[in-house]
């Protein structure tokens, strides 16, 4: 499941603190990859994130950048449920991390301290804490599985303590990096809005939509849309899905309560489907 | 980008205001706009839990809060393992103006108060944002006379319907009926209940409704207004903490406030309505003809303020309770604790109130903290004198790490 991790060697831990400790401002002078304090989130373009992210110059390309995009989402995915955190709370910390990739490279910072330092911070932030403690063994136990079983012997006596303080200082990494921009919006509020509006919350088209979104916060839309037509793209895919004719089916007057465009609808999609690419 | 002086090199740091558990608030000449700023630096090391989620609460929504009326946040940033929030430095706060008693408060004036207070809790609500701590001493007033909502520490995001809140927020003496009953959800009104509050009190010039524990915080309200009939309240009997009170009729409102006009009356008890549902919202009460009948309200620069805190020399009493835009500042959150059983309590209220201090049903008594016994003592209790007082006001003042 973490193949990359493997290949990367074990005490990336170690690695993060050399190079995080250090507080070496990687990214602070990224060209227009400053976001704005004014409280109004900044959006890119997509050519903008493939083009500009830190992580081109370390030589991490498009394509290892998405796979490693993937790999943090997946690892903060199971990391949520295993902590028993709500969905929204779990897509927060997805975005926040793909906020914070686009001001550092990958090859400074590990992604998976990083990614639980944020689910840490997107917990609290969201109003559902869990104490830190968890984060910490849950996290090591699931980026060191092999380890605990077969080398328990072998741990650094003091790696609970040390872990945490890696954790504790990546969050304070990613508030300055993401400049304390820690509310996230997300399509959840659109998606069920519109579907209440039309009755269609029962229907499997929800459910299906739902998915997409979820499916969705591994790509890098949520840096480059609003939530609204995120969840428009989702709605769109969902009966696309289930052969639903959206034009035929008459009531699609709904369709327009996502106020979003077709060329923007079509990008969505588009980029959409590429996660599930061959 | 221009590489602009942040961070310590922006702020230069001036003398301190106040001390709170989270940290220091200090006064800060902005030198890239030469503006007076209050600095709250909280200290992150000592946390176990990282960045504090009070801190994290007032960054993430005072981002979104931009109005005249609602404190403004400058800056975020970090500096040797210390968080730093800028906020405009603020005079004063309304609990200095309620009690300084050089200052005499017009009915144009109270208006004016009250004006301010809604429209910031209208832009609140707006955005869905419950403030959950008002009270005097959290309304802060500029250099201009604006009065602005300050500390934003136990703020939420409500309007999901299945978000379960925690009951205990608001210092006892603001909490409304359906927070003392325990309600884990609830809406605006629990704000507006809290406004009606301090309304009342700058009417009388003392807290309104100054309960003792949460029981006899509701004790104190149904005297006032009388205890709830089902029609009133129809939800009221389920509410988890919900314990039955002997029945009470209302004092006419008129002989608590005999100096009120009537359109403040009438205001005032709808900001009080005990169904949370029928209560008021900011904006209708802004809408309502209190604020465009005579005496127009007062301009806000034309208030008067009490004297500046000294420079240099901030009051130790003072300090983390009104220290300006001190915004983390425990010692007055802590009147939310519930006092341990057999704590020195008592009746700090005198006046009309206590004569109908009531008796509880025969709810038994794991419905609610307090042993039974606590209550009827207090009863008996004689009246507390200004030392008792204090010493309650200390053991108030014990907070409880909220989780």
């Amino acid at each position: 499941m973490y193949p990359l991790h493997k290949e990367q060697g074990r005490p990336h831990c170690l690695r993060f603190l050399i190079k995080g400790l250090g507080l070496v401002d990687v990214g602070r002078n990224q060209p227009n990859m400053v976001s704005s304090s004014e409280g109004a989130e900044v959006f890119f373009s997509r050519e903008e994130i493939d083009r500009c992210s830190p992580s081109r110059r370390d030589g991490i390309d498009v394509q290892k950048e998405t796979f490693l995009r993937n790999s943090y989402c997946s690892f903060l995915q199971t990391l949520g449920m295993r902590l028993q955190l709500p969905q929204p709370t779990i897509a927060t910390a997805m975005v926040l991390c793909h906020r914070f990739f686009l001001r550092r490279s990958h090859a400074a910072y590990d992604r998976f301290v990083i990614a639980t330092s944020a689910l840490f911070l997107s917990a609290k932030s969201e109003e559902t804490p869990r104490p830190l403690n968890s984060f910490v063994l849950v996290s090591y136990e699931m980026c060191h599985r092999q380890d605990l079983a077969n080398f328990h012997y072998n741990m650094p006596k003091d790696w609970f303590e040390h872990y945490k303080e890696c954790i504790l200082e990546a969050e304070q990494l990613l508030l300055t990096a993401l400049d304390f921009e820690i509310s996230v919006q997300h399509p959840y509020s659109h998606l069920i809005a519109v579907f209440s509006k039309n009755g269609l919350l029962q229907a499997n088209l929800f459910h299906v939509a739902w998915k997409f979104v979820n499916d969705g916060l591994r790509s890098s839309l949520w840096l480059q849309f609003r939530p609204n037509h995120i969840a428009a793209g989702a709605a769109f895919l969902a009966a696309r899905t289930l052969n639903m004719d959206l034009l035929a089916s008459g009531g699609f007057g709904w369709w327009q309560d996502f106020q979003t465009t077709p060329a923007i609808l079509d990008n969505v999609v588009r980029q959409m489907l590429e996660l599930y690419g061959s | 980008m221009v590489d602009r002086p942040s961070g310590t090199q922006r702020y230069l740091k001036g003398v301190t205001l106040g001390e709170g558990t989270y940290g220091v608030v200090y006064k800060a000449l902005d030198s890239q706009t030469n503006r007076t700023v209050a600095v709250k630096k909280i200290r992150l090391g000592k946390y176990k839990e990282g960045v504090h989620v009070t801190a994290l609460r007032e960054i993430k929504l005072l981002r979104e809060l931009k109005d005249p009326n609602i404190i403004e946040m400058i800056d975020v940033y970090p500096h040797k393992r210390n968080l730093h929030l800028v906020f405009e430095f603020m005079e004063s706060d309304l609990e200095a103006v309620i009690r300084d008693r050089n200052i005499v408060l017009s009915a144009a004036d109270i208006k004016s108060y009250m004006q301010m207070t809604l429209k910031g809790l209208a832009h609140c609500h707006k955005k869905w944002v419950l403030h959950r701590d008002l009270k005097p001493n959290n309304l802060l007033i500029a250099s201009d006379g604006q009065l602005k909502l300050g500390d934003f520490g136990l703020a939420r995001i409500f309007g999901s319907p299945d978000r379960q809140f925690t009951h205990q927020v608001f210092a006892r003496w603001y909490r409304a009926p359906e927070l003392l009953f325990g309600s884990k959800q609830y809406g605006a009104g629990v704000d507006i209940w809290a406004a009606a509050c301090i309304f009342a009190e700058l009417m009388l010039r003392r807290p309104f409704l100054q309960g003792s524990s949460d029981i006899d915080q509701l004790g104190k309200i149904f005297a006032a207004f009388g205890t709830p009939r089902e029609s009133q309240w129809p939800d009221m009997t389920c509410l988890p903490d919900y314990v039955e009170f002997q029945f009470c009729p209302a004092p006419p409102l008129r002989s608590l406030f005999p100096m009120a006009t009537d359109d403040a009356l009438d205001l005032l008890s709808r900001m009080l309505a005990f169904d949370p549902r029928s209560r008021i919202t900011a904006q209708q009460a802004l809408e309502h003809r209190y604020f465009h009948s005579e005496p127009a309200a007062t301009r806000p620069e034309l208030l008067s303020r009490p004297p500046s805190r000294s420079e240099g020399q901030p009051k130790p009493s003072e300090a983390p309770s009104s220290g300006g835009p001190i915004v983390l500042s425990p010692p007055n959150k802590s009147r939310r604790v519930m006092l341990p059983p057999g704590v020195v309590s008592g009746d700090v209220h005198s006046g009309q109130l206590e004569k109908g201090y009531m008796t509880m049903g025969e709810t038994p008594n794991e419905h609610f903290g307090l042993p039974m016994s606590t209550d009827t003592q207090m009863l008996l209790r004689p009246k507390l004198n200004s030392t008792d007082r204090s010493h309650l006001k200390r053991k108030l003042d014990m907070d409880s790490a909220f989780a």
